[in-house]
């Protein structure tokens, strides 16, 4: 099939602007749906979050804590992490 | 003479008959004959001194050959007892090369075994650190209630703040 020019430099720019919105979204999973409190409290940690609204998604996984995903950084603040971390101390301990 | 039986002609004719005979005989036949019985005398002493010599060369050839004989007596006991001696140190090699390869084996196996033990502790120190945690997580999910969630999600971000906040404070 072939495509002409323009119809690809419009699909390009338009994969372009679907990529940079998805580097700039930001998703929060947490065990249950936050309030304005905890909200504010993530805007204090991240202040990108500020800018723009988040996305809340529940995650019954989690124990306690959120997981907060911005493009392909995450940073994990929930307690099935500190588990993890405990596991490796544990097994690397001589 | 008559009355001895004798003939005086006779006689003299005997007489001349054998000073013609000896005469002729010392003339012509004394001296070949002399020379073939010399010549045969000479041929008989030339023939004892061949003999001789043969005689002398088989002794000598006799004791060459025993000579030779012992000389190679000698060389063969030398050749065995250098081969004997050889195959002893070649023995004695091979013993020492099998026992320190013998002795490599065992060390290497003790190495393996070694290893191994060692990969065993790992996986057992893995699978205790994955079960005490499971037993915790486990044990966590049976405990925390969904008011204890919130409240440990609220204490958790208030701490991840106060934190940020510190980092932003020794930025500025």
């Amino acid at each position: 099939m072939k495509i002409d020019s323009a119809t690809k430099n419009e699909i390009r720019s338009f994969l372009k602007q679907e990529f940079e919105r998805e580097a700039e979204k930001i998703i929060v999973f947490s065990p249950f749906y936050l309030e304005a409190e905890e909200k504010k409290l993530i805007q204090t940690i991240m202040p990108e979050a500020k800018k723009r609204p988040f996305e809340n998604i529940l995650d019954h996984g989690i124990l306690a804590g959120i997981i907060i995903k911005k493009g392909s950084r995450v940073l994990d603040l929930s307690i099935n992490a500190k588990l993890k971390k405990l596991e490796t101390d544990l097994y690397e301990t001589r | 003479m008559e009355q001895l039986g004798l003939d005086s002609k006779l006689l003299v004719a005997q007489i001349v008959n054998f000073a013609l005979f000896f005469y002729l005989f010392k003339r012509f036949m004394a001296e070949p004959l002399a020379g073939f019985i010399s010549k045969q005398r000479r041929e008989e002493d030339e023939r004892e001194r061949l003999i001789a010599t043969l005689a002398e060369k088989e002794t000598k050839l006799e004791e060459k050959t025993r000579e030779s004989d012992l000389k190679m007596r000698r060389e063969v006991s030398e050749v065995l007892s250098k081969a004997r001696m050889e195959a002893e140190k070649l023995r004695q090699e091979i013993v020492l090369r099998a026992k320190r390869e013998a002795e490599d084996l065992v060390e290497k196996g003790k190495g393996a075994v070694e290893e191994e033990r060692e990969a065993m502790e790992k996986e057992l120190k893995k699978k205790f650190a994955r079960l005490a945690v499971s037993v915790v997580e486990e044990g966590l999910k049976e405990y925390i209630t969904p008011s204890s969630k919130k409240e440990l999600t609220g204490y958790i971000l208030k701490q991840a703040s106060q934190k940020s906040k510190f980092a932003k404070t020794h930025e500025n």
